[in-house]
């Protein structure tokens, strides 16, 4: 498998992956750059659709690139047109607009209704457009806010050097035409500030300040010149750029976004001018683009918010606010921008936010117009971490400038300001206080407070003290810079190195700050490496002015300059404004366009195009193979902040540190002519730097993806792509400095090391800055949101999935992923077949059988009917009838009496026979229904005439209610006179005489326990009470039924005989119990009899025949009568059964037969 | 002609009308039966009332009342007579008061199944155990011992028919071994003549009360003619 190594951090990895596993840095260039990935309870950021345009679907990217020939065919002119110096309007129309405007353009032509919404957002966001530059250039000063002002400052002294093409980017165009034979631009991708340390050696002064920090004086110079203007198209440029910044570094940018806001009405000015000319078919809001006011004295707040809103979109927001307090401040006192630039950076940090509000202040003091939200955002300082606030400190004193309207406020602003800062803004104080409203004068003031700055910010502030010292024909910063540095010993280098480069801008209004960036580059040698590379990236951006002097930024310019981040395109745009004459000087219309050509060439950004020669060098120039490498994390908000340009966004702390270096020279110049120099000097150092380095990146195509991002460039005008600073931009992007610090490394190089303000003059940028990321301090490592570095090893891959379909298509990393959290792997493998025994197993065959069985229809049988079951039931009742009646009709007597009697006949016989004679007490149940009376009748009447020939004392008593009326039958059987065969019945029974009915037993089982045990208990109320007294014998009973001789049962029910057996066996005790039962029930209580518990049985019909046999009654009603009928119906009854079960059998065998024959007939 | 309509001319007369509509059900079920059935059955329910009135409610519960035991009036009849009132309640007239009959019927089922399972202990279970293994008395009869072996493999084979578990190698299968389907096999021709016994026992009733019913008639019919 292929691997790939990172460029951070040099490891190995696999080609598959997008981003380093051991750093988190991108891997692999991608063609759109995700937005950022809005984290668990953060706050989203507004943005406007345009910065989704870097997830916009690969077909509308294509048809922005689809203009790359022509941009690369318009660089040549724009090339060739730097050397006018005066930039025409007409010029910048024939600047093609980027490519991805132009395919916005083609599509324009065709279909201008069907727009998309976003492109309709981004066109409403679109500035009015400004009917002139000039002005416009004069409103950006009034705007400019003060921290920004060290960087306008720069564009105050191009105005006063109209020679210069732009004045903060003049001093960067000496140092650049040397370094433009170096690849420095590409070389800034690379973090590889080597490409500085090759650079011609500089001056003493130069050597210590890091390029960046010689850039950013470099813009010093530039910030007079008319050239501001383009500082939009820096920021424009920087903006998508930014996308990779981190975002608290990307704050620091947004700070310039109002600037660029107010630079982009010129812009969209000459964006007019190119789509009109050269671009007629650019889409609707493209080409209403040019018919806005150009003029930056006329920017519509409401733009320039947008834009510095959406450039800072990539922006984390508490580093918005950062840029966000200065906003409004460019902006034209009443105008709302302040407000709403407010709203947009209102998710920054307090401490960021005062920072943005130290320049706000510090702008105010260069334009009290812009006192009112410059106040509002000093409140914030007190938020401000303590080296921060040092740096806003250093404006303080700002507010003692009495021309500043707004002491107080600054006032407010450092008190919380922690010393280092506050000493830090105080350079700009004095400046301000005494030299002019501008801030950057009073770097020197500041300059005992620098001794608590590390090293690194003290250099920082350091490169602004040669800077300052630097005498200056024009108040450029260097001179004050120069107080500065001997005051800001105790600044970090980098500060002071920081302070000096911005201080100049800000703070002189002479149009070059080469001068001072040279002495800064003297100074940087302090620097850290990695400062001085960012100063070095700015190398670029100085030969941008020297090739083209043209570049010096032209209200045009500062118009195409719309491309800028907001905040840089402000500050670039308001240090244009004040100076119309600096459109003269610089070409703005012509250098602006060829600026733009030279940048759409440079970069390889299509939409860029780089008029000037200087652009088309790095174009030249091999890219660098540091250009693609990703950056370990995203840093496109330092991106945003190294291009700021324009004095106004150039926070205050910056812009004191430039106006400390103009300071003395400059301060007549810088603070009568220009007020807006006071601010973002050191931004519009920065711009200068930054520009070029934007252009020298493109080649390289570092930032191509970055510049793939349409949000920012669309909404600011194209036109602020030919800038010359815009290159710088580019070159500066490219580089592979740290993201973070890519927003400082605006200026490659201090070029315009030129301490008389001469942008040749401006030494190339830093060298030795050598720095490589990992030896970036641990403070600054310390300060990268966590964001960063998390999201880039947790969630990286995942968050950059790109949405294939749906309304999300083209976005990446809109919806998070969560497969690779989940742990995907192969699933455990478990056996399927389960260990079980062959019995268990037959066990489960079996039930599954079982249940399969029952699940089976199976077929109904219908029981086949034989023979006709009525006939056959006729056939038997007359057949049962007959030989029951005829034998009874007869009297034939055919069938003999059974001969021998049975064993428990026998037995029953003896028992009564031996029973005493005349007193006898004999209990007889009558527990059968009336029903089974024909048999039980005829089976108990021989058993009760015994007893009645024995004279034995009867109790009768019955669990059943009939049986009292069984009994009066029986007796009544036996009643001589009532019997129709009296023959038999020997003598008469009496009931209360002979007998005694105790009637019907309740209870069962517990009734005949009960009575066993008592049987007085039953009977004595019955039949008034006297039944036991009646019957004299019957009085002796007792309470114990052992008390009679004899107990029969009379039952056609097993279970009653079962039951007198089980409950009055054991209470008669030794008497005897007899049982005449039914034939039915014989069987049942047969064992009771053999076991001896029933001592004699008398059963059915057959029993009484044996029993009248046995008391050899003659002419028994059994034997005589009924004996022939049950014979012969007995008879009958077998043999229907015979005959039934042979006929069944003869049926079953002609069935089987036919079957058979069947069978046979079918074979 | 009405020295014809004595009772027991009456009674005769009836009988045979009756009789000969419960026979009219070999036909078929029929009015004629149904009428006979529908008389037997109001009768015997007038007459069973008629008798737990007179012999239980009014001999065993009201009179006790007057009566001079006092003992008996307050610790047996005054209670039956409570709870007796109270299996009132167990009627659907009163549902609301159903749950004052739950105690009685819960003493009267107590009482009857405890007299019952110690009946059946007592009277059957244990005289019958001593019964079968007097039969095995060498003292006896060797003809008491083969009568009791045929009991017993009557009533081993007869168990051995209800039963249906399986036990050993065949459980798998399901199916009993072939000494156990013997055994079985003679169970079962026990259970078919037992079944049969039975069987010969309720036609020997039945045909009983069939001629019972034909002799009556014929001697209904015998007094009927002259003589």
């Amino acid at each position: 498998m292929a691997s790939i190594t990172c460029q951070t951090c040099n490891m190995p990895n696999p080609d598959t992956l997008e981003i380093c596993q051991y750093c988190g840095t991108p891997l692999k260039n991608r063609g759109t750059e995700p937005l950022p990935t809005i984290r668990p309870g953060e706050v989203p950021v507004k943005q406007q659709t345009s910065e989704l345009e870097s997830t916009l679907p690969s077909w509308l990217r294509e048809m922005r690139k689809g203009d790359g020939p022509d941009a690369a065919s318009s660089a040549p002119k724009a090339s060739s047109e730097p050397s006018s110096s005066k930039p025409t309007i007409p010029q910048r129309k024939d600047v093609a607009p980027s490519d991805f405007l132009a395919g916005l353009s083609n599509l324009s032509d065709d279909d201008d209704d069907a727009e998309p919404d976003w492109l309709s957002n981004i066109k409403g966001s679109m500035p009015p457009v400004s009917s002139s530059a000039q002005p416009a250039a004069s409103a950006p000063e009034d705007e400019s806010v003060d921290w920004l002002g060290g960087l306008t400052g720069a564009s105050s002294t191009s105005a006063q050097l109209p020679d210069q093409p732009v004045d903060w980017l003049a001093g960067f165009q000496e140092p650049t035409s040397p370094q433009t034979a170096q690849p420095s631009q590409p070389s800034a991708m690379d973090w590889g500030f080597d490409d500085q340390a090759d650079e011609p050696a500089q001056p003493a002064a130069q050597e210590e300040t890091p390029d960046w920090l010689s850039a950013l004086k470099a813009q010093d110079t530039s910030l007079n010149t008319p050239a501001q203007p383009k500082a939009p198209d820096f920021s424009s440029e920087s903006e998508p750029s930014m996308g990779d910044f981190p975002d608290w570094l990307s704050g620091l940018g947004g700070e310039s976004a109002p600037g660029a806001g107010i630079q982009q009405t010129p812009t969209s000015s000459v964006f007019d001018d190119d789509t009109s000319a050269d671009s007629g078919g650019l889409h609707d809001w493209l080409s209403g683009m040019p018919e806005s006011p150009a003029s930056p004295v006329t920017p519509t707040p409401a733009a320039p918010i947008e834009d510095s809103a959406s450039g800072l979109g990539d922006f984390s927001d508490w580093l918005n606010n950062l840029g966000g307090d200065k906003a409004p401040e460019p902006q034209i006192p009443g105008s709302s921008t302040p407000t709403q630039n407010a709203d947009v950076f209102g998710d920054s940090p307090d401490w960021l936010s005062s920072l943005g509000s130290d320049s706000a202040s510090t702008a105010s003091t260069a334009a009290p117009s812009s006192a009112a939200p410059v106040a509002d955002d000093s409140e914030s300082m007190g938020d401000f971490p303590d080296w921060l606030n040092n740096l806003g400190g250093e404006k303080s004193p700002e507010p003692q400038i009495p021309a500043s309207p707004t002491p107080t406020q600054n006032a407010n602003v450092f008190d919380d300001s922690p010393d280092w800062l506050s000493s830090l803004g105080g350079e700009s104080t004095p400046s301000a206080s005494t030299v002019a409203p501008s801030s950057a004068v009073p770097v020197a003031d500041d300059a005992g407070d620098m001794g608590d700055f590390p090293d690194w910010l003290s250099n920082l502030g350091g490169d602004s003290t040669p800077a300052a010292s630097a005498p200056a024909p024009t108040p450029t910063p260097a001179a004050p810079v120069a107080q500065d540095a001997g005051d800001m010993g105790d600044f970090p280098d980098w500060l002071s190195n920081l302070g000096s480069d911005s201080t100049p801008a800000a703070s002189t209004p002479a149009p070059m700050s080469a001068a001072p960036v040279a002495q800064d580059s003297g100074d940087m040698g302090d620097f850290p490496d990695w400062l001085s590379n960012l100063g070095s990236e700015g190398t670029p951006a100085m030969q941008q002015p020297q090739a083209s002097p043209a570049s010096p930024v032209t209200p045009a310019d500062s118009s195409a300059g719309a491309d800028f981040p907001d905040w840089l395109s402000s500050g670039s745009a308001e240090s244009g404004m004040p100076t119309p004459p600096a459109a003269e000087e610089t070409s703005p219309a012509a250098g602006g366009a060829s600026l733009f050509d030279g940048l759409m060439i440079d970069s390889n950004i299509g939409w860029l195009d780089t008029p000037s020669e200087e652009k088309e060098k790095p174009a030249a120039e091999p890219p660098k193979p540091s250009i693609p490498m990703q950056k370990a994390f995203r840093t496109g908000s330092l991106e945003g902040l190294s291009p700021p340009q324009s004095s106004d966004e150039v926070p205050d702390w910056l812009a004191n540190l430039n106006a400390t270096a103009p300071k003395k020279p400059q301060e007549p110049v810088g603070a009568t002519d220009f007020p807006s120099d006071d601010a973002f000097d050191w931004l519009s150092a920065d711009k200068g730097g930054a520009t070029p380095s934007m252009t020298d990146a493109a080649p390289t195509g570092g930032f191509a993806p970055e510049t793939a991002k349409p949000t920012p460039s669309i909404e600011s005008s194209p036109s602020a792509f030919l800038t010359d600073s815009s290159q710088n931009l580019d070159s500066i992007f490219s580089m592979e400095m740290p993201d973070w610090l890519s927003g400082f490394t605006p200026s490659e190089t201090p070029a315009p090391s030129n301490v008389t303000s001469t942008p040749t003059e401006q030494p190339p940028a830093l060298t030795g800055d050598n720095l490589s990321p990992a030896d970036l301090p641990s403070w600054v490592q310390a300060m990268r949101p966590i964001e960063s570095v998390v999201g880039g090893t947790q969630g990286g891959l995942d968050d950059q999935v790109v949405e294939q379909e749906g309304p999300l298509a083209g976005f990446r990393s809109v919806l998070p992923t969560q497969a690779s959290a989940l742990g995907v792997r192969k699933p455990k493998s478990y056996a399927i077949k389960l260990q079980v025994d062959p019995t268990q197993m037959t066990q489960a065959t079996l039930l599954e059988n079982l249940i399969a069985s029952e699940a089976e229809s199976r077929p109904v049988v219908t029981a086949k009917q034989v023979v006709n079951i009525r006939g056959l039931r006729w056939i038997i009742a007359v057949i049962l009838l007959l030989v029951t009646l005829v034998p009874g009709v007869i009297g034939l007597h055919f069938f003999p009496l059974p001969a021998t009697s049975s064993e428990q006949a026998t037995s029953f016989y003896t028992i009564v026979n031996n029973l005493p004679d005349d007193s006898a007490k004999v209990l007889v149940v009558f527990d059968y229904q009336p029903g089974y009376a024909g048999e039980m009748e005829h089976a108990a009447a021989p058993v009760m005439r015994h007893l009645i020939n024995k004279n034995a004392r009867l109790a009768f008593v019955s669990t059943l209610p009939t049986g009292v009326l069984m009994s009066d039958r029986i007796m009544d059987l036996v009643d001589p006179d009532t019997n129709p065969a009296p023959e038999i019945v020997e003598k008469y029974y009496k009931k209360g005489e002979h007998y005694i009915d105790l009637g019907y037993l309740p209870g069962d089982a517990a009734g005949i326990q009960v009575f066993a045990k008592n049987p007085k208990m039953l009977g004595n109320d019955w039949q008034d009470g006297k039944l036991w007294e009646d019957v004299e014998d019957l009085k002796q009973i007792g309470d114990s039924l052992a008390n009679f001789d004899a107990a029969i049962v009379l039952t056609d029910n097993p279970d009653t005989g079962r039951m007198w057996i089980e409950q009055a066996g054991l209470a008669l005790a030794t008497k005897p119990m007899l049982m005449v039962v039914s034939a039915q029930a014989a069987p049942m209580i047969f064992p009771y009899a053999e076991s001896g518990q029933v001592k004699g049985l008398v059963s059915g019909l057959v029993g009484g025949a044996r029993y009248e046999q046995l008391i050899q009654q003659p002419k028994g009603r059994v034997s005589y009568y009924y004996w022939d009928s049950y014979g012969a119906g007995m008879i009958a009854a077998e043999l229907v059964i015979v005959f039934g079960g042979l006929w069944a059998l003869i049926q079953r065998l002609r069935t089987r037969r036919a079957e058979q024959n069947r069978d046979e007939d079918e074979e | 002609m009405l020295a014809f309509l004595t009772p027991d001319f009456i009674i005769g007369l009836l009988s045979l009308l009756f009789t000969i509509l419960i026979l009219s059900y070999a036909v078929g079920d029929n009015p004629a039966f149904r009428l006979a059935i529908h008389a037997f059955i109001g009768i015997a329910a007038g007459y069973v009332a008629a008798i737990v009135l007179l012999d239980v409610i009014e001999n065993k519960m009201i009179l006790p009342l007057f009566g001079d035991d006092v003992n008996e009036k307050i610790f047996v009849v005054v209670p039956a007579l409570i709870l007796g009132m109270f299996l009132l309640t167990k009627t659907k007239l009163t549902p609301r008061f159903e749950w004052m009959g739950r105690p009685v019927v819960a003493f009267l089922v107590g009482t009857g199944a405890a007299a019952a399972v110690a009946g059946a202990i007592m009277g059957t279970m244990y005289p019958q155990l001593i019964s079968s293994v007097d039969m095995f008395d060498p003292s006896k009869d060797p003809i008491y011992i083969l009568r009791g072996l045929f009991i017993l493999l009557g009533t081993v084979a007869t168990l051995a028919y209800f039963q249906f578990t399986v036990f050993g190698k065949k459980a798998a299968t399901g199916k009993r071994g072939i000494v156990f389907d013997i055994i079985a096999l003679v169970g079962q021709i026990f259970i078919a003549i037992t079944l049969g016994t039975l069987f010969a026992g309720v036609f020997s009733a039945a045909l009983s009360a069939l001629v019972d019913r034909i002799e009556s008639i014929i001697l209904f019919l015998e007094h009927l003619l002259p003589k």
